[in-house]
């Protein structure tokens, strides 16, 4: 059995999208059982018209509600009552909780699991890693996107296995590819910390270090995962989310400029639905936390029912691919302290 | 106190407890960032049962900052 705790007030579409999200996952899932944190009343209103298996699904009231223009550091001390913090503690708390699903403000979630959820023996720094679709038909893992904006080699390193191992237990992908993030391929470029984290990663036989990698090749599905600082790997995966829908709004706005090219454009309808789809990030989950001691999925916030549920997917793989010894026995070798 | 927040601070940061003397600048002189700041003062106000102000926090730059603010606090 697997138990997963959901923040259900948090995200523009919650609290409907992340029970929906749930409800569909418990009936695909026949062993996951769920935690809702939120406020009761609210859940339980929603709930009285839904049909589910009321013995795996629980209810945790918490009436707070995190704004979000709250500071992170404010909503972990003061909004202890609110649905995010009190399944954070839950999980915390609680062994039969395996894992936990947000769809709520990012910095909150990174400063409250970092502070208040232990660590994968030897992890210094958690790291998230969403994945994207390659134009191949393939996914890649980015891997911090915004977890540690100040990174050392060290942690870039600790970010490549843990990001190597995720795409190989939890998507399959054999040997992963393993590129960082730079502004050239020679091993030489970029400033210090790329350079000797361009040597640590070459002398790290457990991982499959393809070098560097330059941003405009994120996409070219060469690569199956590519490490870089937590505030350069947002930049990049915000950039490339938001390339792709400009592009797609140019696109249909000079279609409908001209009556030819209308026409054009419904003979190749089905094909432009296919593209949309493919490019829709509702289709790939979240992200998730690595290196933390028990599972942590964000969810865009944005999300609704469908990416609620590709996160509570993800966070069951993690939980049943045995992720965390491996990258506790890969990091460890790797590991020393200064006393 | 200052032996208590020497082992905080030499675990937190994976350093030698030698380094963190008391006039070292936490963040300059002992490599700390800002996620390291955020896990010592969530540490401090768990250990301690205390919520640190924004302007008390401001003030931490060395270790004697950090020792100094404890000392004074209510027993």
């Amino acid at each position: 059995m697997i138990k997963i705790i959901i923040d259900c007030f948090g995200g523009d579409h919650s609290p409907e999208a992340n029970v929906e999200g749930a409800l569909a996952a418990m009936t695909n899932m026949p062993d996951l059982h769920f935690i809702l944190t939120g406020d009761e009343a609210t859940l339980q209103n929603y709930l009285k018209t839904k049909s589910y298996d009321t013995s795996r699904l629980e209810i945790v009231h918490a009436p707070e509600v995190i704004g979000c223009d709250e500071r992170p550091i404010d909503v972990i001390r003061l909004k202890k009552e609110s649905s995010m913090i009190k399944a954070i503690r839950l999980l915390r708390d609680r062994d039969d909780i395996n894992a936990m699903v947000s769809t709520g403000s990012t910095g909150a979630l990174v400063a409250a699991a970092l502070t208040r959820i232990g660590r994968v023996k030897g992890v210094i720094r958690p790291a998230f890693c969403p994945i994207l679709p390659t134009m191949d038909g393939g996914i890649v893992g980015i891997c911090d996107s915004g977890a540690n904006v100040e990174v050392t080699p060290e942690h870039l390193r600790q970010f490549a296995i843990m990001s190597s191992l995720y795409m190989e237990k939890v998507y399959g992908i054999e040997k992963p590819r393993v590129a960082l993030l730079n502004v050239g391929k020679e091993a030489e470029k970029g400033d210090e910390i790329r350079q000797k984290a361009h040597f640590l990663l070459s002398e790290t036989p457990e991982i499959h270090f393809v070098g560097n990698m330059e941003s405009r090749d994120l996409l070219s599905g060469n690569y199956d995962v590519v490490v870089c600082d937590g505030f350069s790997g947002n930049v990049l995966v915000k950039t490339t989310e938001g390339t792709a829908l400009e592009l797609l709004k140019k696109l249909k706005k000079d279609i409908y400029s001209r009556p030819i090219y209308k026409l054009g454009a419904l003979l190749m309808k089905r094909m432009f639905m296919e593209e949309k789809e493919f490019m829709n990030y509702q289709n790939y989950g979240g992200s998730v936390l690595l290196g933390t001691s028990k599972t942590v999925v964000k969810g865009h916030g944005s999300s609704k029912a469908t990416a609620v549920e590709k996160c509570i997917e993800q966070a069951y793989k993690m939980e049943t691919s045995s992720l965390s010894a491996k990258m506790e026995e890969i990091i460890m070798k790797y590991e020393h302290y200064e006393y | 106190m200052y032996e208590e927040v020497k082992t905080i601070l030499a675990r937190q940061l994976r350093i030698a407890p030698e380094r963190v003397t008391l006039d070292a600048q936490i963040k300059r002189d002992l490599g700390a960032d800002s996620v390291d700041i955020l896990q010592l003062l969530m540490r401090l106000e768990d250990d301690y049962g205390i919520t640190i102000p924004d302007q008390e926090l401001a003030k931490f730059e060395t270790v004697n900052d950090v020792v100094t603010f404890l000392d004074n606090l209510p027993k």
